[in-house]
């Protein structure tokens, strides 16, 4: 019964351990469906297929983390992404 | 002047480095972009613009003909890169220069080095070292001292050993990095350290042990699983249907193998669209396993530090240790098998990644270069066109200008800049200051334009860098651009007062704002907040959860803000109590039009409630109002006799104007009766409202001056008497850090009450410091001893807990005394605020 409660409110308590992150001025960032840009130093990027045509971000295997800290944004950590056109 | 030249570089195959001795210790810098400490050596030339590292590492597979990396190889070969993008051929020097340039960049101390020490691997000949120098010095090296990489893995790890050590002897330094493998023979006299032999492998290193992995593990797992025989095949074929899988799995075998240098089995899982159908995998990977796999990648490194010893005709009995280097040593099965099969004593106390530039910078401390003491002329030259760019952003030949939007609400800004003069075979290059974005060195031309990727509802900062031809900055083009996203934009409709709630300062026993909002955020805004309920309401009782929301300033006291919105849970709507501590999940959002949408979720009675207000409809809590006018009136009688006690007349006489503006709805007020229909709680809720700004405007920024003065004399004050105090100084410590962490942001609202409240905070701080510091417990005691009995409420028991004490000071026993003292306040008989002794507040701590 404990479980099922637990599944029930999966939704709920996952938004807000996110919302404790986000207050902690965590900003996690999915870059998944965005275009791929090789001036974007927050993530890094295999590269599948040819490159030439409009590259997507199609697979995020590590979230981006940026911290806010006394008024200054942070990257926390990088993104690990794969990129396919 | 003959100078220290301080500085290391490791020009590494894949990764590079640098560092500075430092007084005693070496600072490895880190990458102002990413902030991590290496760099890759891979360059690569995009139609448009040129980046140096990690960013152009991840074209290195896909576009060879424009990015080039593992040229450190190739260095001192007549070897020609031919660049498709910009049509002309490239040396590995060009390239390397290029590499220590951006390296340059890591120097956050603002120094430019005219001197360095670069570290070459013990094989290179004279004309790879030569080749080497000559990138020295086109990265603009005055002098370079080449070492090699052995000696300084050596020197990093010598340096770092105590002294008793005996170094005199054989060493054998065992570098295994990502893609190389290095096995030196060193030779240590008097303080010398020589390069006796050197074996290695150009292709052996961690990456191998990832293939590995993959090859005997991951491929044969999935060919069972899938029953696709061609799987293998297909999986290695460039640019294959399998290639993204591929991709993914290499990162995963390399997470993999560093997870196992630490536990003994792990599951590697993922899941892939296999010939139509999806799967999900979850691979079992033991250490047993891997280490099978990895011995014979072990034995060829063993077999030529065997070679090493055999060349020299030593055995493993001569040698004093093995020195481990480079980040695949971390692998455990490496430190088995080399301790199994050499038999020589490990050591793997260096730093595998920074040993080698640690040991070039500990080299550098020891090597002396001719300065041209032009360092201190660029810096004076770079102060005076500093001063001179902030006027005006004009170089003799060369004259640029920027627009953009200083504020946002896209995901990125466009950027454009103006070129007149000569802008020619010169770049430009921005970086965002928290390292999520470099564009690279992008070609001027007159018109170019860039986009810059924002953060959301932050102030974006980017530093605009300008090169002349041979990448060498030109200082004074250099500006900063900022650009803030989400918070204002002219096209937006922004909020003009913060928006709050107000919740329990139980402590205080009042109650204080949470900001939802900030002001000047653009609409619409949504987010959730939790918090805990701060009382126990009962089933069916009348007592209730008062969810405030209010406009105004977020740091004044929740009487001066305009309520806008109100939601009272009772204990009837309640379908089991409603426990203390327990959570309340509060949902808010404010739409374009300024509609607040309020829902409102219990999380132990599983209960939600919804409400919607429009602005224009105000609602107000009777009781809670009759709270907020007590407590006003409390405080400004507090200020009259705070502004009396300073002789200030004026604002005295301000003040009670205001106390008796105040007063005069007093009795109306609590006359009302909670069903009244006529609109007068909004008429008096409005004049505490008034009340409550004036009185936060007494004395203007005189008034505001004076309190700051007092909050700083109050924290020398306070830290003086924490650091005396005898008892339970650590948490007093914490709670007054706690207090100055906030100073900025209290200090900058000039908000009177606010500061007010820091400063009370303080005082009590100062007080409690003194109740833990003996000599002002024994004064004080002292004093209270001679108190006459009617002072007491049980004067029996005073007098002893009095003998107590007297018993305790005379043998000293500090502890017991203080808490004998304690326990007397208790019996004393004290004259109590009244005003806020019923405190109901709004349940929401």
């Amino acid at each position: 019964m404990k479980e099922k409660g637990i599944a029930i409110d999966f939704d709920r308590n996952f938004k807000r351990l996110h919302n404790i992150f986000e207050e902690e001025g965590y900003l996690v960032q999915d870059p998944t469906g965005e275009t791929y840009s090789e001036t974007r130093t927050d993530y890094e990027a295999s590269i599948s297929g040819s490159i030439g045509s409009k590259l997507k971000i199609s697979r995020t295997i590590k979230p981006i983390i940026y911290q806010q800290k006394e008024g200054k944004v942070l990257l926390l950590q990088k993104g690990v992404v794969l990129v396919e056109n | 002047m003959m100078k220290p030249v301080n500085f290391g570089i490791d020009l590494g195959t894949t990764n590079s480095l640098i560092a500075k001795y430092d007084g005693n210790k070496v600072v490895v810098f880190k990458n102002p972009v990413g902030q991590k400490e290496t760099l890759a050596s891979v360059v690569a030339y995009r139609p448009e613009r040129i980046l140096v590292g990690d960013k152009a590492r991840e074209y290195l597979t896909k576009d060879p003909v424009n990015v080039f990396g593992n040229f450190k190889r190739k260095m001192g070969t007549d070897e020609r890169y031919y660049v498709v993008n910009i049509d002309d051929n490239i040396t590995p020097v060009q390239l390397s220069e290029l590499v220590l340039k951006e390296l340059k960049n890591f120097i956050y101390t603002g120094e430019t080095p005219e001197a360095c020490v670069i570290t070459i691997p013990a094989s290179f000949d004279t004309m790879q070292s030569n080749a080497t120098l000559k990138a020295g010095q086109a990265a603009g090296f005055k002098e370079i001292f080449l070492l090699q990489e052995p000696i300084a893995a050596s020197l990093a790890f010598f340096n770092q050993f105590p002294e008793d050590l005996q170094k005199d002897g054989y060493w054998l330094v065992y570098d295994l990095g990502g893609g190389t493998f290095d096995a030196a023979l060193v030779q240590a006299t008097d303080q010398e350290l020589k390069i006796v032999d050197h074996e290695g492998n150009n292709f052996l290193g961690g990456a191998d042990f990832d293939f590995a992995i993959i090859e005997k593990i991951i491929v044969p797992e999935i060919i069972l699983r899938t029953g696709i025989e061609d799987f293998e095949e297909e999986f290695r074929v460039k640019h294959g249907k399998y290639e993204k899988l591929y991709y993914e799995i290499l990162y995963y075998a390399e997470e993999a193998k560093k997870e196992l240098s630490y536990s003994k089995s792990v599951f590697v899982e993922f899941s892939a669209e296999l010939n139509n159908k999806r799967y999900e995998f979850s691979i079992p990977i033991t250490r047993e396993k891997t280490d099978e796999i990895f011995l014979p990648l072990i034995n060829e490194t063993v077999r030529l530090v065997k070679n090493v010893l055999e060349n020299n005709r030593l055995s493993s009995k001569d040698i004093n240790q093995l020195v481990l280097v480079g980040g695949s040593t971390y692998v455990p099965q490496v430190r088995e098998q080399l301790a199994l099969q050499t038999g020589i004593p490990l050591n793997f106390s260096s730093d595998p990644t920074t040993s080698i530039v640690a040991g070039a910078a500990w080299y550098a401390a020891n090597k002396y270069y001719e300065s041209s003491g032009q360092n201190e002329i660029i810096s004076a030259e770079a102060i005076a066109s500093e001063i001179l760019s902030t006027v005006d952003f004009i170089e003799p030949e060369l004259h640029i200008e920027t627009s953009y939007s200083k504020s946002s609400r896209d995901k990125e800004e466009v950027l454009l800049l103006f070129c007149e003069g000569a802008y020619e075979n010169k770049f430009f290059r921005i970086i965002r200051a928290d390292g999520g974005f470099d564009s690279g060195f992008v070609g001027l031309k007159a018109k170019k334009t860039e986009f810059l990727p924002l953060l959301p509802s932050v102030t974006n900062h980017f530093t605009l860098s300008v090169y002349d031809n041979r990448y060498e900055e030109i200082k004074s083009l250099s500006r900063e651009i900022s650009i803030t996203q989400g918070k204002y934009t002219i096209g937006g409709q922004p909020l003009p007062y913060d928006i709050s709630l107000e919740i329990d300062d139980v402590e205080n026993k009042t109650t204080k704002l949470d900001a939802i909002f900030e002001r000047n955020s653009v609409l619409p805004q949504k987010r959730t907040i939790y918090r805990e309920i701060s009382k126990t309401i009962s089933k069916g009782s009348k007592d209730a959860i008062i969810i405030n929301i209010l406009e105004g300033d977020k740091s004044a006291r929740p009487s001066s803000n305009l309520t806008i919105g109100c939601i009272e849970i009772s204990g009837k709507d309640l379908k089991t109590d409603l426990i203390k501590g327990s959570d309340i999940e509060i949902q808010l959002h404010i739409t374009d039009s300024r509609v607040l949408e309020t829902s409102i979720f219990l999380v132990m009675t599983q209960q939600e409630f919804k409400n919607v207000f429009s602005i224009s409809e105000k609602q107000i809590n009777l009781e809670r109002l009759r709270e907020q006018y007590n407590l006003l009136e409390n405080e400004l009688i507090q200020t009259i006799r705070q502004f009396q006690y300073n002789e200030n007349d004026v604002w005295e006489i301000k003040a009670n104007a205001l106390l008796e503006d105040l007063q005069s709805v007093k009795e109306r007020l609590f006359k009302l009766k909670s069903n009244d229909k006529s609109d007068e709680k909004y008429v008096i809720a409005e004049k505490i409202m008034r009340v409550s700004q004036a009185s936060d405007k007494l004395g203007g920024n005189e008034r505001i001056a004076m309190l700051v003065e007092e909050y700083f004399e109050a924290k020398e004050r306070v830290m003086e008497t924490i650091n005396t105090c005898d008892f339970e100084k650590q948490e007093m410590l914490k709670k007054f850090q706690k207090i100055e962490q906030s100073e900025n942001s209290f200090i900058r609202s000039k908000n009177v009450s606010f500061i007010a409240n820091k400063l009370k905070q303080l005082d009590d701080l100062h007080w409690d410091a003194l109740c833990n510091t003996t000599s002002f417990l024994i004064s004080r005691y002292i004093m209270w001893r001679e108190l006459p009995a009617e002072s007491y409420k049980d004067y029996p028991a005073a007098r002893s807990l009095m003998k107590m004490a007297d018993a305790s000071l005379e043998k000293e026993k500090y502890p017991e005394f203080r808490r004998q003292v304690f326990s007397l306040t208790h019996l004393m008989v004290t004259i109590k605020d009244n005003i806020n002794q019923a405190f109901k507040g709004t349940g929401i701590g």
